[in-house]
């Protein structure tokens, strides 16, 4: 009953050392030195290091995190830290990585090369000790068609191996607004109801940290509006740090304390929004900051 | 693991097509033992009962008294249970998104397999076990045998043997879900390896065994001919779960371990001839049929395993994203 140890797709530690010193980094992806934080090289990276070496308040702590899928570099020695109560959002145009990157934070994709600290355990070795704190919320959600939304929340309760969850599952279920079509078919869903029943899974486990990838992706304005208020309630009402990744700046700008631009696997910037502006010397607006990140590396 | 286990049998037995399947198993062997039940009954009218003493109940289920036995019956066409209940078990989850789902709750990845394994087998073994009961009501009260406690427990090693055969099935088609990521593709699959193996592979086997043991003349074998060539038929027949199935049941079904065919043309042979014939003819007693079977049955359980090692292997190295 072990996961798996060794890393998938034929990209073995051995490749990922030789692959590491290709940039100048030797990162070797199990050891504790990995967890040291890297320079910063290709301009403009204003990417901020890991500012403080205690991990006590670090939520999420990667060094060095790479992914090759074959040839090509999907997320690229990757240095991020993000502290407790954060709501972090995650930028990046398609195929930026995003959503490789949060599995990786995960343990469902391993890394080529580099390492995480999810809530200072290590997904690749402590899987399921990872799982059992974090919620993700993945960009497709799937459920079972077949089961009322009530009994697909019950299995992901029971998966937890959680007892006696039926009011917690009422809660969640009230907290999304899906209370009256708790006993419904999901395969009768529309795809907002979907979406929300997605986060009413993420949160019944009572996680400490959430991934949401694209938790807006099909929702009608009053709907956003409803996540957004809800993502931005998490923090303070449960504890929670929030990864969230998308496209629409807006709504990141609106509920985002820190936020982390990604490029072609590269990590250009972090910090709060006023912080980037202030490296930028622009006005603390997401939508500005962001397109001189992406004119910059094209420049 | 439990949760994946609970949440399978209950989409097993409320599935369509597992409850159409069943029926149909159910309703040709219900055919099939009342045809041999009539045949049954005939011969003991006509006073053939001291011949098939102690196996009167087993011919219920070695009887070809229709096109085939039920238990050739169930080498054919049993497969066909679990390759329904397991061709789309992984590939299903993968495509609408609930695999990554379950894989990001704190459940390991090999639980996931071995308890969608279990559960498919705990179905199969429930299915069998009605129907056996279902048939032993039937040969009570329909033709009134009356099945001695040898036969039961005969039929008890039957139906363990019948779930490791089925079990390899449901290995094999748990790995092509694995496999394939469509469901299509993994159905047709399924398909072909059964008509491989059920029907071409025995076949395979009989020219292979010809051509390592040839006769000079076919129309008249020798001896050491003959027993050559049985040997090498049985050595690769190793390689073969319908033909280890098909031997072990007839070991354990058939005490005195003859053709069943057999049963009732003795049963229409004169008075003289059957009482020469069962002062020689020794019953196998259990112990001795389970030791003969039992490396057929661990050789079958070694299929299974490899199966299940197998998807296993393909699994954890899967990458498993939504959609
Ligand atoms: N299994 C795979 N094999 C090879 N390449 C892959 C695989 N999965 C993803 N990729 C590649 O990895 C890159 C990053 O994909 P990822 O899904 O992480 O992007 P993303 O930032 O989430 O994009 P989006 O905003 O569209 O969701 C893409 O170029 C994609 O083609
Ligand atoms: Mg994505």
């Amino acid at each position: 009953m072990d996961e798996l140890k060794t890393t998938d797709e034929g990209s073995g530690p051995e490749n990922g050392a030789g692959a590491g010193e290709a940039l100048g980094e030797g990162v070797s992806p199990r050891d504790g030195e990995a967890l040291k934080p890297s320079s910063p090289h290709s301009a403009p990276n204003d990417a901020e290091t890991p500012a403080k070496e205690d991990s006590s308040e670090a939520v999420i702590l990667a060094a060095g995190l790479t992914k090759r899928y074959g040839r090509e570099t999907v997320v690229d020695n990757l240095d991020l830290r993000i502290e407790r109560g954060d709501i972090f959002g995650f930028l990046g145009p398609n195929g930026a990585g995003k959503t490789t990157t949060l599995l990786m934070f995960l343990g469902l994709t391993l890394p080529s090369a580099g390492s995480v600290r999810v809530l200072g355990e290590d997904p690749v070795k402590e899987p399921l000790k990872v799982k059992s704190q974090v919620g993700y919320l993945a960009e497709n959600m799937g459920f079972y068609g077949d089961l009322t939304a009530y009994e697909n929340l019950s299995y992901v309760c029971e998966l937890n191996k959680m007892r006696d969850y039926g009011e917690k599952v009422e809660e969640v279920l009230g907290l999304v607004g899906l209370s009256e079509v708790a006993g419904k078919l999901v395969s009768e869903f529309s795809r907002g109801m979907r979406q929300r029943l997605g986060l009413a899974e993420v949160l019944v486990k009572d996680p400490k940290v959430v991934f949401l990838d694209e938790p807006t992706l099909g929702l009608d304005p009053d709907g956003i509006n409803t996540m957004l208020e809800l993502i931005t309630r998490l923090p303070g009402e449960r504890g929670l740090t929030v990864i969230l990744s998308s496209h629409l700046l807006y709504l990141v700008s609106k509920v985002a304390t820190r936020v982390g631009i990604l490029k072609k696997g590269k990590l250009l910037a972090q910090g709060s929004i006023a912080e980037l502006a202030g490296k930028t010397g622009l006005e603390a607006d997401l939508e500005a900051i962001y397109t001189y990140y992406f004119r910059g590396e094209a420049a | 693991m439990l949760a994946v286990i609970k949440k399978e049998l209950a989409d097993h037995f409320g599935s369509t097509r597992f409850l159409i399947i069943m029926s149909l198993i159910f309703m040709v062997s219900f055919l099939l033992t009342h045809l041999a039940g009539r045949a049954i009954g005939d011969v003991l009218t006509e006073g053939g009962s001291e011949l098939l003493e102690g196996r009167t109940f087993l011919l219920l289920f070695t009887a070809p008294a229709a096109f085939f036995s039920l238990s050739v019956f169930l080498c054919l066409f049993g497969p066909l249970v679990s390759l329904v209940l397991g061709f789309d078990s992984i590939n299903r989850e993968r495509n609408q998104g609930t695999l990554s789902k379950i894989l990001s709750q704190p459940i390991h990845r090999d639980e996931v397999i071995l308890g969608k394994y279990l559960a498919g087998l705990i179905t199969i073994a429930i299915m069998l076990a009605s129907l056996f009961l279902l048939i032993t009501g039937f040969g009570l009260l329909g033709v009134g045998v009356v099945p001695s406690a040898d036969e039961l427990v005969r039929l008890a090693l039957f139906g363990l043997l019948s779930v490791v055969y089925m079990g390899f099935w449901l290995g094999l088609a748990i790995l092509l879900s694995i496999c394939f990521r469509s469901v299509a593709t993994s159905a047709m699959a399924a398909a072909a390896l059964w008509i491989f193996i059920v029907f071409f592979l025995p076949i395979l086997i009989q020219a292979g065994a010809s051509a390592i043991a040839p006769f000079n003349d076919p129309q008249r074998p020798q001896a050491e001919e003959l027993v050559s060539f049985t040997r090498a038929h049985k050595i690769l027949t190793l390689a073969s779960p319908a033909g280890l199935f098909t031997e072990s049941s007839s070991m354990l079904l058939d005490p005195t371990h003859r053709g069943s065919d057999e049963a009732l043309q003795i049963a229409l042979m004169s008075r003289l001839d059957r009482y020469l014939l069962s002062r020689f003819q020794g019953g196998i007693s259990i112990g001795q049929s389970l030791i003969i079977v039992m490396p057929d049955l661990l050789i079958l359980a070694c299929f299974s395993l490899l199966a299940f090692i197998l998807s296993y292997v393909l699994f954890i190295k899967q990458e498993i994203r939504s959609v």
